[in-house]
C-alpha cells in the first residue's frame, strides 16, 4: 500500500503518522476508509462533484487521493442554487457564484496530478457582461473587440480548462454554458476548434456555446454527440454527421438553423430531435437506418421520411397546446410515418390530441404498434385519447402506463380548450360501448406505475381487466419516489384490485409497493 | 416466481443440464453457481475459458456470509426477463446494509472483478458522502484516525478554495 500519499505532507509525513497512531489506535472502529485499496478510494472519489472530492483532504483517510480523480465534474450549482424558484423566474447574475466556482476550477486543475481524464464536466451560465462593461469605454475597433471577448478574461480561462481536458485525452466532454440562464441572450461562448478534431472523445455534449462551423470536423472515436441551443447552417449536422463515422447517437434540440438530418450511416441508431421555438423553416429528418427516433419541441415543423428500419419512437410537443383541431393533421402526418414502428411511447400532450380527435370522431391512424408506452397525469382529459388510441392499434400486446403527477395539464391556453368540449363525468369505461380489437385478441401484458392512487387509474385498470380477453399479466406498482401511500390505503388499493372479474381466465393480477 | 435463465448464447442446440460451479471461501464454505452467473465476474470467465473450472474454485480473501451475498447479486443479474426497475429496487436492497459489510462487497467485487457489483458498492458509498461536509463524513463512516484540530485548522487555511 501506499502510505506516504495518505499523508498531508510528503515530507513531514512519516512524524504526523506516528502522532496520529498514537492517538487513534486505541480506537475500537478501524478506519475501513483506510483499509481500501487506493484504486477503489479513487474510483469513489470519481463518482462526486469535484468541490466534494476536494474537501476529503482534510480527512486523513483519504488524504491527497481526490488529485487523481479521473471524472472531474464542475457545476456551479453548487455556488447557485436556484431550483426553489418557479420556472417563470430568472436569477439576476450571479457574479459572486461565477468567481467562486472559477476559483473552484482553477484550483483543482493546478492540483490534479492523475495522468488521465476520462470525463470533464462544465455547468455554468456563462456572462461576460461585466467584461464588456469595461471593455466599452476603451473604443476599440471592432475587431479587436472581437479578440479580446474570445481570448481574454473569461472565455480564455474555459479555453484554458479544456485544453487541459483535452490534453488528458478526455473521452466524455459535457459543456453546458446555459445552466439556469434566459436561452439566445448575450454573447455566447466560442467551442475552440481542436474540440471538433479530438481522435479521443466518445461522448460530447454542448449547450448553448458558438461552434466555428466552417472548421474541419473530424472525431473519429465519438459515438455520442448532443447539441442544445447551437446556432446552426445548412450544411452543419450533415459536417458533424460526416466527421463522424462510429456515431451511434445523435440529439439536436432548439439548433435553430437546422434545416435537415440526413444520415444513411448504418452506425447511426437512435435520434432526438426538438426544433426550437425561433425554428422557421421545416425540418426534415431522412435516416432510413435508425432504430429509435424520440420527437419533442415544436413537431410541426418536422417532416419525416424514411424512417425504414425504425423500431422505437417517441413522441412529445412543446407546452402550447393551441385548441384549433385542422392544426393536428400535423400530427396525423406524424403518427402514420410512425405506424409501423414496435415500440412507441406518448407523452401526455399527444395523448390530449388524441382526446380532440375522439371528441370529435376522428380516428387516430391505424397502425401496428406492440407496445405502448404512455407518460400521463391520466386526467379526464385525457380518457378519451387512451379510448382513440386503444381502439386504433389492433396490433398491441403489451401497454404500459406511467403516471405523472398533477391534476390538470399545465399549459396556459388550454382553459378554453377545456371548455369546448363536454368530457362526462363518473366512470368513462362503463360507457364505452365500442368493441376495443386488441383488447379482444392481443394485448397480452399491462403495467400501470407511478401515481396510482389517482381515481381514473382504478377505473382503468378494472375496464381492461374486464376487456382484455387474452391479457396474461397485470402488474401496478408505486412509483420508486412514492412514499406518500398509507399501508391501510395500499392494503385497500390491493384487495379491490384482486376482487375485479376478469375476462381472461390466465391473467395473473400483481400489485407492488416497492 | 421466476423461471429459470436459459443457457448462455454460445451454447450448442441440445439443452445440455446447467453448468454449476463451486466456490470455496476463505473460511472452507462451498457455493454453487450456475456458470452464466459467475461470468458477471470477469475473474470467474477467465478461469471458466481456460478450463480450469471444473473443480472446485478457492476464493481466499472473501468469507463464507460475504460470498453467499455475492453469489446471489450475481445470479440476480443473470437472470433473464427481469426489468430494469425492479432490478434498481433489489439493488438498492443490496447495498441497505452496515458500512463493514459494504465494504467488504466492494472489496470481493473488487478481486472477483464484477463491475456490476463494484459500480454499486462505489456509488452508494459515494452518495453517503455527496454534500457532507468533513465533519459529517468523519461521523458517517466513524473515522477517528484523525490529526489533532490544529492540523486540520492549517490544512483547511491553505485550501480556503474547496470551503468557500
Amino acid at each position: 500500500m501506499m502510505e506516504q500519499r495518505r499523508d498531508f505532507d510528503g515530507e513531514n509525513g512519516t512524524s504526523r503518522r506516528t502522532r496520529a497512531k498514537g492517538i487513534a489506535q486505541s480506537e475500537p472502529g478501524v478506519d475501513r476508509i483506510r483499509a481500501l485499496p487506493d484504486s477503489i478510494l479513487i474510483r469513489i472519489l470519481s463518482l462526486l462533484p469535484a468541490r466534494d472530492a476536494a474537501r476529503t483532504l482534510v480527512i486523513p483517510s483519504f488524504g491527497r487521493l481526490w488529485t487523481s480523480i479521473y471524472d472531474l465534474d464542475f457545476d456551479w450549482f453548487v455556488y447557485h442554487d436556484c431550483s426553489g424558484n418557479s420556472s417563470w423566474h430568472c436569477c439576476s447574475y450571479d457574479e459572486g457564484a461565477l468567481s467562486r466556482f472559477a476559483e473552484l476550477v482553477r484550483r483543482v486543475l493546478a492540483l490534479h496530478q492523475g495522468g488521465r481524464i476520462r470525463k470533464f464536466r462544465l455547468r455554468f451560465e456563462f456572462s461576460i457582461d461585466r467584461q464588456l462593461d469595461e471593455l466599452m469605454p476603451l473604443e476599440l475597433e471592432p475587431e479587436e473587440l472581437e479578440i479580446m471577448i474570445r481570448n481574454g478574461g473569461l472565455a480564455g480561462e474555459v479555453n484554458r480548462w479544456i485544453e487541459f481536458a483535452a490534453s488528458r485525452n478526455v473521452e466524455v466532454l459535457d459543456l453546458d454554458f446555459l445552466a439556469c440562464g434566459l436561452s439566445n441572450v448575450g454573447y455566447k461562448y466560442e467551442l475552440p476548434s481542436f474540440v471538433l478534431q479530438s481522435s479521443f472523445l466518445t461522448e460530447l455534449k454542448l449547450v448553448s456555446c458558438k461552434v466555428n462551423l466552417s472548421a474541419d470536423i473530424v472525431m473519429r472515436a465519438l459515438k455520442v454527440l448532443c447539441l442544445k441551443e447551437i446556432a446552426l447552417s445548412d450544411d452543419s449536422i450533415k459536417n458533424f454527421i460526416d466527421g463522424c463515422p462510429v456515431l451511434e447517437s445523435l440529439t439536436v434540440l432548439d439548433c435553430y438553423g437546422l434545416c435537415e438530418l440526413n444520415c444513411g450511416s448504418q452506425e447511426l441508431r437512435s435520434v432526438t430531435v426538438a426544433p426550437g421555438i425561433l425554428e422557421e423553416s421545416r425540418v426534415k429528418v431522412a435516416c432510413p437506418n435508425i432504430k429509435s427516433l424520440s420527437i419533442s419541441g415544436w413537431i410541426e415543423r418536422l417532416e419525416l421520411e424514411s424512417l425504414s428500419s425504425l423500431r422505437d419512437a417517441s413522441i412529445d410537443f412543446c407546452d402550447c397546446f393551441l385548441c384549433v383541431p385542422d392544426e393536428y393533421c400535423e400530427v396525423q402526418k406524424i403518427l402514420e410515418e410512425l405506424h409501423h414502428v414496435r415500440v412507441l411511447t406518448m407523452h401526455h400532450h399527444p395523448i390530449l390530441v388524441l382526446t380532440v380527435w375522439e371528441l370529435m370522431n376522428l380516428p387516430c391512424p391505424s397502425n401496428s404498434w406492440q407496445r405502448l408506452i404512455l407518460r400521463t397525469m391520466l386526467t379526464k382529459w385525457h380518457l378519451p385519447g387512451i379510448a382513440n388510441v386503444l381502439r386504433s392499434s389492433p396490433s398491441l400486446e403489451v401497454l404500459v402506463i406511467h403516471i405523472i403527477p398533477g391534476e390538470v395539464p399545465s399549459i396556459d391556453a388550454q382553459e378554453a380548450w377545456l371548455q369546448l368540449y363536454k368530457i362526462c363525468e363518473g366512470n368513462y369505461w362503463d360507457l364505452q360501448d365500442r368493441s376495443f380489437g386488441c383488447l379482444a385478441n392481443c394485448l397480452r401484458i399491462v403495467r400501470v406505475s407511478g401515481d396510482i392512487m389517482k381515481d381514473h387509474v382504478i377505473q382503468l385498470v378494472q375496464f381492461l381487466l374486464r376487456e382484455a380477453l387474452v391479457l396474461q399479466k397485470l402488474v401496478v406498482s408505486t412509483g420508486p419516489n412514492d412514499s406518500s401511500i398509507s399501508v391501510k390505503e395500499s392494503k385497500e388499493f390491493s384487495d379491490k384490485l384482486l376482487s375485479f372479474p376478469r375476462g381472461s381466465p390466465q391473467a395473473v393480477v400483481v400489485f407492488s409497493n416497492a | 416466481m421466476s423461471s429459470p435463465p436459459s443457457a448462455s448464447a454460445s451454447s450448442s442446440p441440445p439443452p445440455c443440464p446447467k453448468k454449476m460451479i463451486t466456490l470455496r471461501s476463505s473460511d472452507g464454505a462451498t457455493f454453487e453457481i450456475e456458470e452464466t452467473a459467475a461470468l458477471q465476474s470477469k475473474t470467474l470467465e477467465n478461469m471458466i475459458h481456460e478450463n480450469c473450472a471444473s473443480t472446485l474454485i478457492p476464493v481466499p480473501n472473501i468469507t463464507g456470509e460475504v460470498l453467499a451475498r455475492v453469489v446471489e447479486f450475481c445470479s440476480k443479474h443473470a437472470e433473464a426477463g427481469v426489468d430494469d426497475e425492479s432490478l434498481g429496487a433489489w439493488d438498492e436492497e443490496f447495498v441497505a446494509v452496515d458500512h463493514t459489510t459494504l465494504f467488504d462487497y466492494i472489496r470481493a467485487a473488487n478481486f472477483l472483478e464484477i463491475p456490476t457489483l463494484l459500480d454499486l458498492g462505489c456509488q452508494t458509498v459515494a452518495d453517503m458522502i455527496k454534500g457532507k461536509t468533513p465533519d459529517e463524513i468523519k461521523k458517517t463512516f466513524k473515522i477517528t484516525t484523525a490529526c489533532t484540530p490544529e492540523e486540520e485548522e492549517e490544512v483547511r487555511g491553505e485550501n480556503q478554495w474547496a470551503f468557500e
